[in-house]
């Protein structure tokens, strides 16, 4: 008795094998939120130039430390290039962020050539997953050269760089890339409303602006619950 | 026990040669001190070629060689000196823990390197390319004893003394080899020559009793080791806490670059000291000589202990632009902290971080890049000021809180370091509008205030009322009012 099993065409053609699934898997790492992994399909890509784009407060720096965290707690190693300086510790705390394990590289303000060979000085080292860059609230006139370098030596060391700015700068480099937007902020007043407000939400749109394969695009609505 | 000789020859001149090794092939004399009258204390081959010999004058020197146009006649450099001297125990240290060091000599025990080496003559080879490394010629004697092995050591480059053979080894050498300074002073072996005793086995032949009552204290000590028994003590000490190089500079150096370029020949000679012990870098010390008179000191911390010279080099370059010597410099000494570059034990269940070395090596980059006071990980600090922060080294150690899923997603804060000056108008709610370098909007909705104070007991205390506001760029804002002043701050937006 034969145990062969043949699927038919139309089925055979949605199959993948076991082990590319693993690959594919191990290629891909987590954002730590669930939406934007259904959204990037599994996560951010390992050895890819990833891109977070959005003006002030749209929650990018909220992916940004949410990221950090789950690398972090997964145990790989990961590093924050700060353009401007502006993390901001006890919120990073509270994002999850395991502090003595990140390595925080204050640059120069106003000065993203610094940020960029820092970036370059970390990748270069090997053994860190994940490369955050945040090149603040200004819109730097970058090369395009330095871009090409820096994925170049994230796809190296099979390493993610994550580049969070206000808008898309990396360009036609970047491997995926998530545009943020803020809707509405919630404010609770308390039931009598003689209470002080209480800032205790933040509701985002995300959207896919650049795929891994080819351009995506969807929405996804995302809220923050301080209250939690 | 086995004893190694480690003998650098002319170590003045060798030191003079290790700091410009460009003079090596030339006509080269070193003299005591500065002027025509100081005395020849070494010379290199070209110069020996030349006429110049010990002893002369430095005017009877340039008279001799006055047929070679390049004789160049330097004083010999204590500083330099010490540095070799200093090089030279290191070289010891790549091999032993303990050393005892003279001063153109190193002593140490060869004990258990023989189980690293296969035979003594490849140990003693290995000593000569690790001293050749550091820019010293040596010779490398290892003998039973220590008075035995410093006599080998002035024989022959490499040479091995076996056990039980060490008169038949010094039998056929010159008594001069096995004469010290204070021997050479009392005439001691001009006064064996008159007898006709010139070697060392032709003196072992005499009768111990009849070259006591002649010669004394140092004949008894000569005659002793002609028969191969010495009982010199050994006496290896532990190395020093830092590894120093220093040296003069002929003219007072007033810029930058220059200077760097004199730091980079003590760095790279410290480091190739310190990687011959297998160490790295933790930290340096920069010490100038002024002109016409001081010292000064400059401090160079490092985020983690590094190999690399080209990463401290630049540290270097960025703490003397930051704070450069106040006056000409004409003498460094630098001082280098040895560490161990910290091993890591790889984690099966872990993904594996950045190679400790690397990792070293990458941190005195952005340290140089950056500035050391904005690397590290950062940390929470025990303040009721909520911008406050603190860096702590960085280190790639493995955590508890590794696998464990991070909490619910949290909204983040961005801070703007300092906070921004602001305007802002009130209403009866609260803030109506703001204005600042970094916004100017008005204010859709405003929650607070929530006060904050503290620190009233150190004297620099502080009372805020903080308000986070809805502005109509779309952003929400924290600014707070200074209670003292009454002035208005941006700390950031919810990002």
């Amino acid at each position: 008795m034969s145990l062969a099993w043949t699927p038919s065409r139309a089925l055979a053609a949605h199959l993948i094998p076991a082990q590319q699934i693993e690959q594919r898997e191990q290629r891909r790492l987590t954002t730590g939120i669930h939406a934007l992994d259904e959204l990037l399909g599994g996560g951010w890509l390992r050895g890819a130039l990833c891109e977070i784009a959005g003006p002030r407060g749209s929650g990018r720096t909220s992916v940004l430390l949410t990221s950090l965290a789950t690398v972090l707690r997964h145990g790989h190693c990961a590093a924050l290039v700060d353009g401007d300086g502006a993390l901001d510790v006890r919120a990073a705390a509270r994002s999850g962020v395991p502090l003595s394990r990140l390595l925080w590289v204050r640059c120069a303000q106003g000065d993203p050539a610094q940020a960029l060979a820092a970036a370059k000085i970390v990748l270069g080292a090997g053994g860190f997953t994940l490369v955050a860059v945040d090149l603040g609230d200004r819109v730097p006139q970058v090369p395009a050269a330095s871009w090409i370098r820096l994925k170049r030596a994230a796809v190296e060391q099979q390493a993610i760089l994550l580049v969070a700015a206000t808008h898309r700068i990396p360009g036609a480099q970047g491997a995926s890339a998530l545009g943020l937007r803020s809707l509405q902020p919630h404010f609770d007043q308390g039931k009598d409303g003689t209470a002080p407000a209480v800032l205790c939400g933040l509701k985002i749109r995300v959207q896919m602006e650049r795929g891994a394969h080819g351009s995506t695009s969807s929405e996804i609505l995302l809220s923050h619950d301080l209250s939690r | 026990m086995r004893i190694a000789c480690v003998y650098a020859p002319q170590i003045a001149l060798q030191a003079v040669l290790r700091r410009d090794p460009e003079l090596r092939e030339n006509a080269l004399a070193l003299a005591d001190a500065k002027g025509e009258r100081a005395r020849i204390v070494g010379f290199t081959r070209a110069a020996y070629r030349a006429g110049v010999r010990l002893g002369m004058t430095v005017c009877q020197a340039r008279t001799m060689a006055a047929g070679q146009d390049n004789l160049r006649v330097l004083p010999s450099s204590p500083a330099d000196t010490a540095a070799a001297q200093a090089a030279l125990a290191d070289v010891g240290y790549g091999f032993a823990p303990r050393v005892q060091s003279e001063n153109d000599r190193v002593f140490f025990e060869v004990g258990d390197l023989r189980r690293l080496f296969p035979s003594e003559q490849a140990l003693a080879q290995g000593v000569t390319a690790q001293a050749a490394r550091v820019g010293l010629a040596v010779r490398v004697a290892i003998a039973a004893s220590l008075g035995v092995a410093r006599v080998a050591s002035r024989a022959q480059d490499i040479a091995i003394v076996p056990t039980g053979g060490e008169a038949a080894f010094l039998s056929p050498l010159p008594i001069r080899m096995a004469c010290t300074d204070e021997d050479l002073t009392g005439d001691l072996e001009t006064r064996l020559s008159r007898w006709g005793i010139r070697s060392l086995g032709a003196l072992a032949r005499l009768p111990k009793d009849a070259v006591v009552l002649r010669l004394g204290k140092a004949g008894a000590r000569l005659w002793q080791l002609a028969q191969g028994c010495d009982e010199e003590p050994f006496f290896p000490v532990s190395p020093p806490d830092a590894v120093e190089e220093g040296t003069e500079i002929d003219y007072p150096i007033c810029e930058l670059e220059p200077l760097a370029f004199v730091l980079r020949s003590l760095l790279d000679r410290a480091m190739t000291r310190l990687q011959g012990r297998g160490l790295g870098c933790a930290g340096l010390t920069l010490r100038f000589r002024l002109d016409p008179s001081g010292f000064e000191v400059r401090q160079v911390p490092l985020a983690a202990p590094s190999k690399e010279t080209g990463p401290l080099l630049e540290l270097v370059r960025l703490a003397l632009a930051r704070q450069p010597p106040s006056a000409p410099v004409v003498g460094v000494t630098l001082l280098v902290l040895p560490a161990r570059v910290r091993a890591v034990q790889l984690d099966l269940l872990r993904p594996s971080g950045p190679a400790p070395e690397r990792l070293a090596a990458t941190l005195a980059r952005l340290a140089a890049l950056v500035g050391i006071e904005n690397l590290g990980a950062p940390a929470e600090t025990n303040s009721f000021r909520e911008e406050a922060v603190a860096l702590r080294s960085y280190q790639n150690s493995p955590d508890p809180v590794a696998n464990q899923p991070a909490p619910a997603w949290e909204l983040a804060f961005r801070r703007f370091r300092p906070p921004q000056e602001l305007e802002i108008i009130m209403g009866r709610q609260g803030p109506t509008a703001l204005r600042g370098k970094a916004t100017t909007a008005r204010i859709l909705m405003a929650a607070g205030p929530y006060r904050a104070s503290g620190e009233w007991w150190s004297g620099e205390g502080f009372s805020r009322d903080y308000w986070d506001v809805h502005a109509s760029d779309g952003a929400v804002y924290r600014v707070h009012q200074d209670q003292q002043s009454g002035q208005w701050f941006l700390d950031g937006y919810y990002d």
